[in-house]
């Protein structure tokens, strides 16, 4: 049971606080994804895990061991690097028995768990070539196996897939899902490319400024997030959020007349309801527009649209210039680009309140 | 259209091989002429001076080799020249990376000091250094040469070795602490392999600079059996000027070490010169 918990957990450059104060259960097999905006702090809490940044308050445990002031090569851990981090002047194989070596693991093992290695990552043709002679894609693998050949309890990933081309990218994200169904362990990883986070992650721990805002699984974030921000961070393309005022409150029943809005969109908040006369945010995700269907109606110009094929993303624009982006199934023909009316469902709206939370 | 743009290729690069040759022909001749006229029977020498040799005559080298005592100067130019190359690079190197590496109080002073000795001339602690070698009974032992040309090597050697680690990726260190490496082991293992450019360019240089020190030996080293190249050099050209060709032989042998150490470090010297010009 290898378990990852952080508790309390702060760290601060000089007087400026970067994290502040995160508590978070990673569980024993789970594949958590940090993610966020840049700066918001994730690689910093990766390296805080690895024992690379030393921390200021709270406690790091990593089963039932605290490693807060451990070091790395005592924690448990194998890290693969965004820039791949592998040595220039060592062959692959060099490169992946290296820590084994290190460890003073007998010679006859460090040969098996390196043809191991190289077997499972397609390697065994590449062992005596310098990293200098290998593609992005193969460097990636070295850089995996000589993370698993060290049989760690937690595997962290810090970006390992930003310096690939899309194509590349696609492909390794897949053999690392593979690999984490074959070997079963704990893995932390970072990225700020959420298609990477939603189609790997168990666990997404979104980040911004240095706190959690929302911790769940992929589609729980997508379906309920609690805030504007993890919202409009999850999803792609993002949600779009149209600014209103609440126009009457009867009950839990709240009208909301919002910019563009062809009639006030009406919704159900049990929760908190707002005010009249707040200012609120309406959150409509592009695919649950429809051109012309039923329900509450938006009343846009269109600029661009993307055609994809089976798809198509149409980018307008409100009376007062607020972007919409709308995902339109199938072909978007015949349009009058200057008074396109987009329908939705109010049940599948969210609104959102002036400091950002969501008012359910 | 296509002719004229071929035509001014073809122009460009030809000037720019006619501007190398000339570079080259500039750097070398006087080297082959100090070689030509080392290998020409003496007589041939004053009646035309540029002209190529008839003959290879190697008896000025003999002569210099032996009766200049340029074997006796050639081994306490190693003896001198080692020790301090050893001495600068293996301490560059540690404070380089020490200094790259490790956020500490202090360190860009300590930094800032150690570039300070780049603008102190010799000329200025020549007499001062003098008497504190007397004193630490130093004077007239090759320590008196070795020891200060370390002291004076350090600080390029310093600069050239933190602005070499600097620039190496720090993840490389952070995946050797990952692999459970220490300090040191980073130090030896990882980082020092990669600074080889580097330490290529430091070698070449210091192993020039000490080759061809001439002061210092000088003021620090009076004994005749303890002079270095330069020095010999020296007292062989008051002793034999009028024989050109022997003087020629002198300079050609105290050459061939320096050239040597520059073509074995060659390769890795281009690639320190132009270290981090690049990522």
């Amino acid at each position: 049971m290898v378990e990852v918990n952080l508790k309390n957990v702060k760290k601060a450059y000089g007087n400026v606080e970067v994290i502040h104060g995160i508590d978070l259960e990673i569980k024993d097999n789970e594949f958590c994804v940090f993610v966020g905006p840049s700066g918001c702090g994730k690689s910093t809490l990766l390296r805080m895990i690895a024992g690379l940044e030393d921390i200021n308050a709270g406690e790091i445990w990593i089963g039932d061991k605290d490693v807060t002031d451990l070091e790395p090569v005592d924690r448990g851990i194998s890290m693969v690097f965004q820039t791949y981090a592998l040595y220039p002047h060592m062959t692959v194989r060099e490169n992946i028995k290296f820590g084994l070596e290190v460890a003073k693991v007998p010679k006859d093992e460090i040969d098996r768990r390196v043809a191991d290695a190289a077997k499972n990552l397609q390697l065994d043709s590449y062992l005596d070539r310098k990293p200098g002679q290998l593609s992005g894609g193969q460097r990636q693998r070295v850089a995996i196996g000589r993370s698993i050949v060290r049989k760690p309890d937690v595997f962290l990933f810090d970006e390992p897939l930003s310096n690939l081309d899309a194509e590349l990218r696609v492909h390794m994200r897949i053999e690392i899902a593979r690999l984490h169904n074959r070997l079963d362990s704990t893995m932390i990883y970072v990225t700020h490319d959420q298609v990477e986070a939603m189609t790997l992650a168990d666990k997404i721990v979104v980040l911004q400024a240095g706190r959690i805002e929302q911790v769940g699984s992929p589609l729980h974030l997508y379906d309920d997030p609690d805030n504007q921000f993890v919202a409009g961070f999850i999803g792609s393309p993002s949600m779009n959020f149209l600014p209103g005022k609440v126009t009457s409150v009867s009950g839990s029943s709240v009208s909301v007349a919002f910019e563009g809005g062809v009639d006030e969109l009406t919704v159900e908040l049990s929760q908190n309801p707002p005010a009249v006369g707040d200012t609120v945010a309406v959150g409509i995700r592009p695919e649950h527009f429809t051109i012309n269907g039923t329900g509450t109606k938006l009343s846009v110009r269109s600029d661009v649209t993307e055609q994809m094929g089976g798809v198509g993303y149409m980018h307008a624009y409100t009376d007062k210039e607020t972007h919409v982006v709308a995902e339109i199934r199938g072909r978007i023909t015949d349009l009058d680009k200057d008074n396109v009316v987009l329908t939705f469902d109010p049940k599948q709206s969210f609104i959102f309140n002036q400091t950002g939370a969501r008012l359910r | 259209m296509a002719r004229t743009a071929t035509s001014q290729r073809l122009f460009n690069s030809t000037g720019k091989y006619v501007v190398l040759v000339l570079m080259a022909v500039i750097a070398l001749y006087p080297i082959f002429q100090m070689w030509m006229t080392a290998l020409r029977p003496s007589n041939e020498i004053l009646r035309s001076p540029f002209a190529l040799p008839s003959t290879l005559d190697w008896s000025n080298l003999a002569t210099a080799w032996t009766t200049g005592r340029f074997g006796t100067y050639l081994i306490n130019s190693v003896i001198i020249t080692i020790p301090t190359v050893v001495g600068v690079v293996v301490l560059s190197c540690l404070a380089g990376y020490g200094i790259s590496r490790f956020k500490f109080k202090g360190r860009n002073i300590m930094f800032m000091t150690i570039l300070l000795g780049l603008t102190v001339p010799f000329q200025s602690v020549m007499i001062p250094l003098y008497y504190q070698l007397l004193n630490m009974g130093l004077l007239g032992t090759y320590w008196s040469v070795i020891l200060p040309g370390i002291a004076f090597g350090l600080p390029f050697g310093v600069f050239l070795m933190q602005s070499f680690f600097e620039d190496l990726p720090h993840e490389l260190a952070e995946a050797g602490r990952v692999d459970g490496c220490s300090e040191f082991k980073i130090f030896k293992d990882i980082m020092l392999p990669l600074a080889k450019p580097a330490v290529s360019t430091l070698i070449v240089f210091q192993f020039m600079k000490s080759w061809n020190e001439f002061l210092m030996p000088l003021l620090y080293l009076q004994d005749e059996n303890m002079r270095p190249i330069p020095l010999g050099l020296m007292f062989f050209q008051g002793a034999y000027t009028r024989d050109i060709g022997l003087i020629a032989a002198g300079v050609a042998i105290s050459t061939v070490p320096v050239i040597a150490v520059y073509l074995i470090f060659q390769r890795q010297f281009v690639k320190g010169l132009t270290a981090g010009a690049v990522k």
